[in-house]
Protein backbone atom coordinates (compact mmCIF):
# COMPACT_ATOMS: atom_id res chain seq x y z
CA UNK A 1 0.00 0.00 0.00
CA UNK A 2 1.51 3.35 -0.95
CA UNK A 3 2.31 5.74 1.85
CA UNK A 4 0.09 8.45 0.45
CA UNK A 5 -3.00 6.32 0.75
CA UNK A 6 -3.08 6.72 4.52
CA UNK A 7 -5.17 9.56 5.85
CA UNK A 8 -3.05 12.57 6.92
CA UNK A 9 -4.09 12.64 10.59
CA UNK A 10 -2.75 9.11 11.15
CA UNK A 11 0.65 9.84 9.62
CA UNK A 12 1.17 12.63 12.14
CA UNK A 13 0.42 10.49 15.18
CA UNK A 14 2.96 8.75 17.38
CA UNK A 15 3.29 4.98 17.31
CA UNK A 16 1.46 4.45 20.62
CA UNK A 17 -1.40 6.65 19.42
CA UNK A 18 -1.70 4.67 16.20
CA UNK A 19 -1.57 1.43 18.15
CA UNK A 20 -4.40 2.69 20.36
CA UNK A 21 -6.48 3.45 17.28
CA UNK A 22 -5.72 -0.01 15.92
CA UNK A 23 -6.83 -1.55 19.19
CA UNK A 24 -10.10 0.33 18.78
CA UNK A 25 -10.65 -1.39 15.44
CA UNK A 26 -9.29 1.11 12.93
CA UNK A 27 -8.04 -0.79 9.90
CA UNK A 28 -6.40 2.41 8.67
CA UNK A 29 -4.28 2.38 11.83
CA UNK A 30 -3.14 -1.15 11.08
CA UNK A 31 -2.15 -0.08 7.58
CA UNK A 32 -0.37 2.97 8.94
CA UNK A 33 1.80 0.75 11.13
CA UNK A 34 2.51 -1.41 8.09
CA UNK A 35 3.40 1.61 6.00
CA UNK A 36 5.77 2.91 8.63
CA UNK A 37 7.66 -0.29 9.23
CA UNK A 38 7.32 -2.64 6.25
CA UNK A 39 10.54 -1.37 4.67
CA UNK A 40 12.70 -1.24 7.83
CA UNK A 41 11.54 -4.69 8.90
CA UNK A 42 11.89 -6.20 5.44
CA UNK A 43 15.34 -4.64 5.03
CA UNK A 44 16.55 -5.90 8.39
CA UNK A 45 15.29 -9.39 7.68
CA UNK A 46 16.59 -9.39 4.10
CA UNK A 47 20.06 -8.34 5.21
CA UNK A 48 19.97 -11.20 7.68
CA UNK A 49 18.76 -13.99 5.40
CA UNK A 50 19.91 -12.64 1.99
CA UNK A 51 16.93 -14.26 0.26
CA UNK A 52 14.00 -12.23 -1.01
CA UNK A 53 11.25 -14.82 -0.69
CA UNK A 54 12.41 -15.89 2.74
CA UNK A 55 12.67 -12.27 3.86
CA UNK A 56 9.19 -11.59 2.57
CA UNK A 57 7.77 -14.61 4.37
CA UNK A 58 9.52 -13.78 7.63
CA UNK A 59 8.47 -10.13 7.42
CA UNK A 60 4.87 -11.10 6.80
CA UNK A 61 5.01 -13.50 9.70
CA UNK A 62 6.42 -10.74 11.87
CA UNK A 63 3.66 -8.28 11.07
CA UNK A 64 0.92 -10.87 11.36
CA UNK A 65 2.22 -11.87 14.77
CA UNK A 66 2.55 -8.28 15.96
CA UNK A 67 -0.71 -6.95 14.56
CA UNK A 68 -2.69 -9.91 15.87
CA UNK A 69 -1.26 -9.36 19.34
CA UNK A 70 -1.49 -5.61 19.74
CA UNK A 71 -3.26 -6.14 23.06
CA UNK A 72 0.02 -7.46 24.46
CA UNK A 73 1.94 -4.36 23.44
CA UNK A 74 3.15 -2.40 26.44
CA UNK A 75 3.43 1.34 25.70
CA UNK A 76 6.43 1.66 28.02
CA UNK A 77 8.53 0.12 25.25
CA UNK A 78 9.00 1.50 21.77
CA UNK A 79 6.68 -0.11 19.26
CA UNK A 80 9.54 -0.34 16.79
CA UNK A 81 11.68 -2.17 19.34
CA UNK A 82 8.91 -4.68 19.92
CA UNK A 83 8.47 -5.11 16.18
CA UNK A 84 12.20 -5.58 15.54
CA UNK A 85 12.39 -7.99 18.44
CA UNK A 86 9.75 -10.24 16.88
CA UNK A 87 11.43 -9.94 13.48
CA UNK A 88 14.85 -10.75 14.91
CA UNK A 89 13.54 -13.75 16.85
CA UNK A 90 11.85 -15.20 13.78
CA UNK A 91 14.91 -14.56 11.63
CA UNK A 92 17.39 -16.04 14.07
CA UNK A 93 15.16 -19.08 14.49
CA UNK A 94 15.05 -19.44 10.72
CA UNK A 95 18.81 -19.11 10.35
CA UNK A 96 19.36 -21.69 13.03
CA UNK A 97 17.16 -24.11 11.13
CA UNK A 98 18.67 -23.45 7.76
CA UNK A 99 21.94 -22.00 6.67
CA UNK A 100 21.50 -19.94 3.53
CA UNK A 101 23.88 -19.01 0.76
CA UNK A 102 24.29 -15.31 0.29
CA UNK A 103 23.36 -13.43 -2.87
CA UNK A 104 24.42 -10.00 -3.94
CA UNK A 105 21.97 -7.14 -4.27
CA UNK A 106 23.32 -6.94 -7.82
CA UNK A 107 21.68 -10.27 -8.53
CA UNK A 108 22.23 -13.94 -7.85
CA UNK A 109 25.83 -15.17 -8.23
CA UNK A 110 24.76 -17.71 -10.83
CA UNK A 111 23.02 -15.10 -13.01
CA UNK A 112 24.82 -15.22 -16.37
CA UNK A 113 22.77 -12.71 -18.37
CA UNK A 114 21.74 -9.15 -17.61
CA UNK A 115 18.08 -10.19 -17.69
CA UNK A 116 18.59 -12.89 -15.11
CA UNK A 117 20.65 -10.50 -13.00
CA UNK A 118 17.84 -7.93 -13.11
CA UNK A 119 15.27 -10.61 -12.31
CA UNK A 120 17.11 -11.62 -9.17
CA UNK A 121 18.07 -8.14 -8.06
CA UNK A 122 16.44 -6.28 -5.20
CA UNK A 123 14.57 -3.02 -5.62
CA UNK A 124 15.97 -0.35 -3.35
CA UNK A 125 14.52 2.95 -2.32
CA UNK A 126 16.91 5.56 -3.72
CA UNK A 127 17.55 8.92 -2.13
CA UNK A 128 18.03 12.29 -3.78
CA UNK A 129 21.65 11.99 -4.86
CA UNK A 130 23.52 13.06 -7.95
CA UNK A 131 24.47 10.31 -10.40
CA UNK A 132 28.12 10.40 -9.23
CA UNK A 133 27.21 10.43 -5.58
CA UNK A 134 24.74 7.68 -6.21
CA UNK A 135 27.41 5.63 -7.97
CA UNK A 136 29.91 6.14 -5.16
CA UNK A 137 27.30 5.56 -2.54
CA UNK A 138 26.12 2.49 -4.38
CA UNK A 139 29.67 1.17 -4.61
CA UNK A 140 30.32 1.71 -0.91
CA UNK A 141 26.86 0.53 -0.05
CA UNK A 142 27.32 -2.65 -2.03
CA UNK A 143 30.66 -3.25 -0.33
CA UNK A 144 29.08 -2.69 3.07
CA UNK A 145 26.23 -5.04 2.19
CA UNK A 146 28.74 -7.70 1.20
CA UNK A 147 30.76 -7.14 4.36
CA UNK A 148 27.64 -7.26 6.52
CA UNK A 149 26.57 -10.48 4.81
CA UNK A 150 29.81 -12.11 5.96
CA UNK A 151 29.23 -11.28 9.61
CA UNK A 152 27.79 -13.76 12.06
CA UNK A 153 23.99 -13.35 12.22
CA UNK A 154 24.18 -12.14 15.82
CA UNK A 155 26.72 -9.46 14.86
CA UNK A 156 24.67 -8.59 11.79
CA UNK A 157 21.51 -7.91 13.77
CA UNK A 158 23.32 -5.80 16.36
CA UNK A 159 25.36 -3.68 13.93
CA UNK A 160 22.35 -2.98 11.70
CA UNK A 161 20.11 -2.07 14.60
CA UNK A 162 22.84 0.25 15.84
CA UNK A 163 23.88 1.98 12.63
CA UNK A 164 20.95 1.49 10.23
CA UNK A 165 18.04 1.78 12.65
CA UNK A 166 19.92 4.05 15.10
CA UNK A 167 18.87 2.05 18.16
CA UNK A 168 20.56 2.53 21.52
CA UNK A 169 22.56 -0.26 23.11
CA UNK A 170 19.82 -0.76 25.67
CA UNK A 171 17.17 -1.06 22.99
CA UNK A 172 19.33 -3.51 21.04
CA UNK A 173 19.85 -5.62 24.16
CA UNK A 174 16.09 -5.71 24.62
CA UNK A 175 15.47 -6.58 20.97
CA UNK A 176 18.02 -9.39 20.69
CA UNK A 177 17.46 -10.62 24.26
CA UNK A 178 21.14 -10.43 25.17
CA UNK A 179 22.98 -8.78 28.06
CA UNK A 180 24.07 -5.21 27.45
CA UNK A 181 27.76 -6.17 27.70
CA UNK A 182 27.31 -8.89 25.11
CA UNK A 183 25.65 -6.43 22.74
CA UNK A 184 28.54 -3.97 23.11
CA UNK A 185 31.01 -6.75 22.48
CA UNK A 186 29.14 -7.93 19.38
CA UNK A 187 29.00 -4.41 17.95
CA UNK A 188 32.69 -3.86 18.70
CA UNK A 189 33.64 -7.08 16.89
CA UNK A 190 31.28 -6.33 14.01
CA UNK A 191 32.87 -2.94 13.52
CA UNK A 192 36.31 -4.47 13.61
CA UNK A 193 35.34 -7.03 10.95
CA UNK A 194 33.67 -4.39 8.79
CA UNK A 195 36.78 -2.21 8.96
CA UNK A 196 38.89 -5.13 7.93
CA UNK A 197 36.57 -6.03 5.06
CA UNK A 198 36.17 -2.46 3.79
CA UNK A 199 39.77 -1.35 4.14
CA UNK A 200 40.37 -1.10 0.39
CA UNK A 201 37.02 0.45 -0.48
CA UNK A 202 37.26 3.43 1.82
CA UNK B 1 26.97 9.11 16.27
CA UNK B 2 29.55 8.61 18.96
CA UNK B 3 29.75 5.89 21.58
CA UNK B 4 32.20 4.01 23.74
CA UNK B 5 33.35 1.79 20.90
CA UNK B 6 33.46 4.21 18.00
CA UNK B 7 36.68 5.42 16.59
CA UNK B 8 37.70 7.65 13.76
CA UNK B 9 38.28 4.76 11.36
CA UNK B 10 34.70 3.59 11.66
CA UNK B 11 32.98 6.96 11.29
CA UNK B 12 32.87 6.85 7.46
CA UNK B 13 31.43 3.34 7.57
CA UNK B 14 28.86 4.36 10.16
CA UNK B 15 27.86 7.31 8.00
CA UNK B 16 27.58 5.06 4.94
CA UNK B 17 25.51 2.55 6.89
CA UNK B 18 23.08 5.29 7.83
CA UNK B 19 22.59 5.95 4.14
CA UNK B 20 22.02 2.33 3.26
CA UNK B 21 18.73 2.16 1.38
CA UNK B 22 15.72 0.30 2.56
CA UNK B 23 14.66 -2.63 0.46
CA UNK B 24 11.19 -2.63 -0.96
CA UNK B 25 8.95 -5.63 -0.27
CA UNK B 26 6.55 -6.87 -2.92
CA UNK B 27 3.78 -4.44 -3.99
CA UNK B 28 1.01 -6.37 -2.24
CA UNK B 29 2.92 -7.00 0.96
CA UNK B 30 0.53 -4.99 3.15
CA UNK B 31 -2.54 -6.58 1.59
CA UNK B 32 -1.13 -10.05 2.17
CA UNK B 33 -0.50 -9.20 5.80
CA UNK B 34 -3.89 -7.58 6.34
CA UNK B 35 -5.59 -10.63 4.85
CA UNK B 36 -4.30 -12.60 7.82
CA UNK B 37 -4.79 -10.01 10.54
CA UNK B 38 -7.85 -10.00 12.76
CA UNK B 39 -8.70 -6.35 13.09
CA UNK B 40 -9.70 -5.63 16.66
CA UNK B 41 -13.28 -4.52 17.08
CA UNK B 42 -14.40 -5.96 13.78
CA UNK B 43 -18.11 -6.64 13.48
CA UNK B 44 -18.69 -9.89 15.30
CA UNK B 45 -20.63 -12.75 13.78
CA UNK B 46 -24.25 -12.39 14.91
CA UNK B 47 -25.32 -15.01 17.39
CA UNK B 48 -28.94 -16.19 17.42
CA UNK B 49 -30.84 -15.01 20.47
CA UNK B 50 -32.02 -18.50 21.34
CA UNK B 51 -29.40 -21.15 20.92
CA UNK B 52 -30.71 -24.38 19.50
CA UNK B 53 -29.57 -27.62 21.07
CA UNK B 54 -26.88 -29.27 18.97
CA UNK B 55 -27.40 -32.84 17.92
CA UNK B 56 -23.67 -33.52 17.53
CA UNK B 57 -21.16 -32.78 20.26
CA UNK B 58 -18.36 -30.59 18.91
CA UNK B 59 -16.71 -29.48 22.12
CA UNK B 60 -18.82 -26.34 22.19
CA UNK B 61 -21.35 -26.05 24.99
CA UNK B 62 -24.12 -23.59 24.24
CA UNK B 63 -25.86 -21.90 27.10
CA UNK B 64 -29.43 -23.13 26.87
CA UNK B 65 -32.13 -22.13 29.34
CA UNK B 66 -33.12 -24.96 31.59
CA UNK B 67 -36.61 -26.25 30.99
CA UNK B 68 -39.00 -26.61 33.93
CA UNK B 69 -40.86 -29.89 33.70
CA UNK B 70 -44.20 -30.33 35.55
CA UNK B 71 -43.80 -32.54 38.56
CA UNK B 72 -46.41 -35.32 38.75
CA UNK B 73 -47.53 -36.77 42.06
CA UNK B 74 -45.76 -40.07 42.41
CA UNK B 75 -46.97 -42.50 45.10
CA UNK B 76 -44.37 -43.22 47.69
CA UNK B 77 -43.90 -46.95 47.56
CA UNK B 78 -41.50 -47.00 50.44
CA UNK B 79 -42.91 -48.20 53.75
CA UNK B 80 -42.30 -46.72 57.13
CA UNK B 81 -40.14 -48.61 59.62
CA UNK B 82 -43.05 -49.67 61.87
CA UNK B 83 -44.95 -50.89 58.86
CA UNK B 84 -41.88 -52.83 57.70
CA UNK B 85 -41.48 -54.37 61.16
CA UNK B 86 -45.15 -55.31 61.30
CA UNK B 87 -45.01 -56.82 57.82
CA UNK B 88 -41.86 -58.73 58.69
CA UNK B 89 -43.42 -60.05 61.91
CA UNK B 90 -46.57 -61.04 60.04
CA UNK B 91 -44.62 -62.86 57.35
CA UNK B 92 -42.42 -64.56 59.94
CA UNK B 93 -45.42 -65.63 61.98
CA UNK B 94 -47.21 -66.92 58.91
CA UNK B 95 -44.09 -68.75 57.80
CA UNK B 96 -43.60 -70.31 61.22
CA UNK B 97 -47.21 -71.37 61.39
CA UNK B 98 -47.08 -72.94 57.95
CA UNK B 99 -43.84 -74.70 58.83
CA UNK B 100 -45.30 -76.09 62.03
CA UNK B 101 -48.44 -77.17 60.23
CA UNK B 102 -46.38 -78.93 57.59
CA UNK B 103 -44.25 -80.69 60.17
CA UNK B 104 -47.27 -81.86 62.06
CA UNK B 105 -49.50 -82.85 59.17
CA UNK B 106 -47.06 -84.11 56.56
CA UNK B 107 -44.25 -85.57 58.61
CA UNK B 108 -46.41 -86.40 61.62
CA UNK B 109 -43.92 -84.83 63.99
CA UNK B 110 -44.66 -84.70 67.65
CA UNK B 111 -44.56 -80.99 68.19
CA UNK B 112 -43.85 -81.21 71.88
CA UNK B 113 -40.90 -83.54 71.32
CA UNK B 114 -39.61 -81.36 68.53
CA UNK B 115 -39.75 -78.17 70.57
CA UNK B 116 -38.30 -79.94 73.56
CA UNK B 117 -35.25 -80.86 71.54
CA UNK B 118 -34.87 -77.30 70.44
CA UNK B 119 -35.60 -75.26 73.52
CA UNK B 120 -35.27 -77.79 76.37
CA UNK B 121 -37.85 -79.49 78.52
CA UNK B 122 -38.22 -76.76 81.15
CA UNK B 123 -38.99 -74.01 78.68
CA UNK B 124 -41.42 -76.13 76.74
CA UNK B 125 -43.23 -77.25 79.88
CA UNK B 126 -43.49 -73.63 80.98
CA UNK B 127 -44.81 -72.46 77.60
CA UNK B 128 -47.15 -75.46 77.42
CA UNK B 129 -48.63 -74.72 80.80
CA UNK B 130 -49.15 -71.09 79.89
CA UNK B 131 -50.69 -72.06 76.58
CA UNK B 132 -52.96 -74.57 78.29
CA UNK B 133 -54.08 -71.98 80.80
CA UNK B 134 -54.64 -69.43 78.06
CA UNK B 135 -56.56 -71.91 75.95
CA UNK B 136 -58.69 -72.95 78.85
CA UNK B 137 -59.34 -69.35 79.80
CA UNK B 138 -59.98 -68.24 76.23
CA UNK B 139 -62.18 -71.22 75.56
CA UNK B 140 -64.24 -70.58 78.64
CA UNK B 141 -64.45 -66.89 77.83
CA UNK B 142 -65.33 -67.53 74.22
CA UNK B 143 -67.90 -70.08 75.19
CA UNK B 144 -69.49 -67.86 77.76
CA UNK B 145 -69.29 -64.84 75.46
CA UNK B 146 -70.74 -66.65 72.47
CA UNK B 147 -73.40 -68.01 74.64
CA UNK B 148 -74.07 -64.54 75.87
CA UNK B 149 -73.97 -62.57 72.63
CA UNK B 150 -74.60 -65.19 69.98
CA UNK B 151 -72.80 -66.12 66.74
CA UNK B 152 -73.53 -62.91 64.86
CA UNK B 153 -72.09 -60.81 67.60
CA UNK B 154 -68.98 -63.01 67.67
CA UNK B 155 -68.47 -62.43 63.99
CA UNK B 156 -68.83 -58.73 64.62
CA UNK B 157 -66.17 -58.86 67.29
CA UNK B 158 -63.78 -60.63 64.95
CA UNK B 159 -64.58 -58.17 62.18
CA UNK B 160 -64.03 -55.21 64.44
CA UNK B 161 -60.71 -56.70 65.48
CA UNK B 162 -59.62 -56.99 61.85
CA UNK B 163 -60.88 -53.49 61.08
CA UNK B 164 -59.06 -52.11 64.08
CA UNK B 165 -55.87 -53.81 63.04
CA UNK B 166 -56.21 -52.38 59.53
CA UNK B 167 -56.90 -48.91 60.83
CA UNK B 168 -53.95 -49.12 63.17
CA UNK B 169 -51.65 -50.12 60.30
CA UNK B 170 -52.96 -47.31 58.10
CA UNK B 171 -52.50 -44.85 60.96
CA UNK B 172 -48.94 -45.94 61.50
CA UNK B 173 -48.14 -45.53 57.78
CA UNK B 174 -49.74 -42.10 57.67
CA UNK B 175 -47.76 -40.98 60.71
CA UNK B 176 -44.52 -42.28 59.22
CA UNK B 177 -45.19 -40.56 55.89
CA UNK B 178 -45.97 -37.28 57.63
CA UNK B 179 -42.76 -37.45 59.65
CA UNK B 180 -40.71 -38.01 56.46
CA UNK B 181 -42.31 -35.05 54.72
CA UNK B 182 -41.70 -32.87 57.76
CA UNK B 183 -38.03 -33.90 57.70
Amino acid sequence: MPAGAVSPPLSGLSDPAVVDLAKMGSEAAYRELLTRYERPVFSLVFRMVRDRETAEDLSQETFIKVLNNLDRYSPEFKFSSWLFKIANNLTIDHLRRRRLDTISIEGAPDAVTSESARATSIAVVSGNESPLEELESRELGTAIERAIAKLRPEYRACIMLRHVEDKSYEEIAEIVKLPLGTVKTYIHRARHELREALGDVR
Amino acid sequence: MTDDFSDADFEPIAAAMKKLPYFEPSPHFADKVMARVNVAGAVPVPVPAVARPRSVATGYIASVARREYPVAAVPDLRRSIPARLAATALVASFGAAVTVALLVTVFNVDLIVFLTRIFGEGAVAFVASIAADAATSAGATATSTSAAIGTAAGAAVVGSFVAGASLATAGLRAAASASRKAA
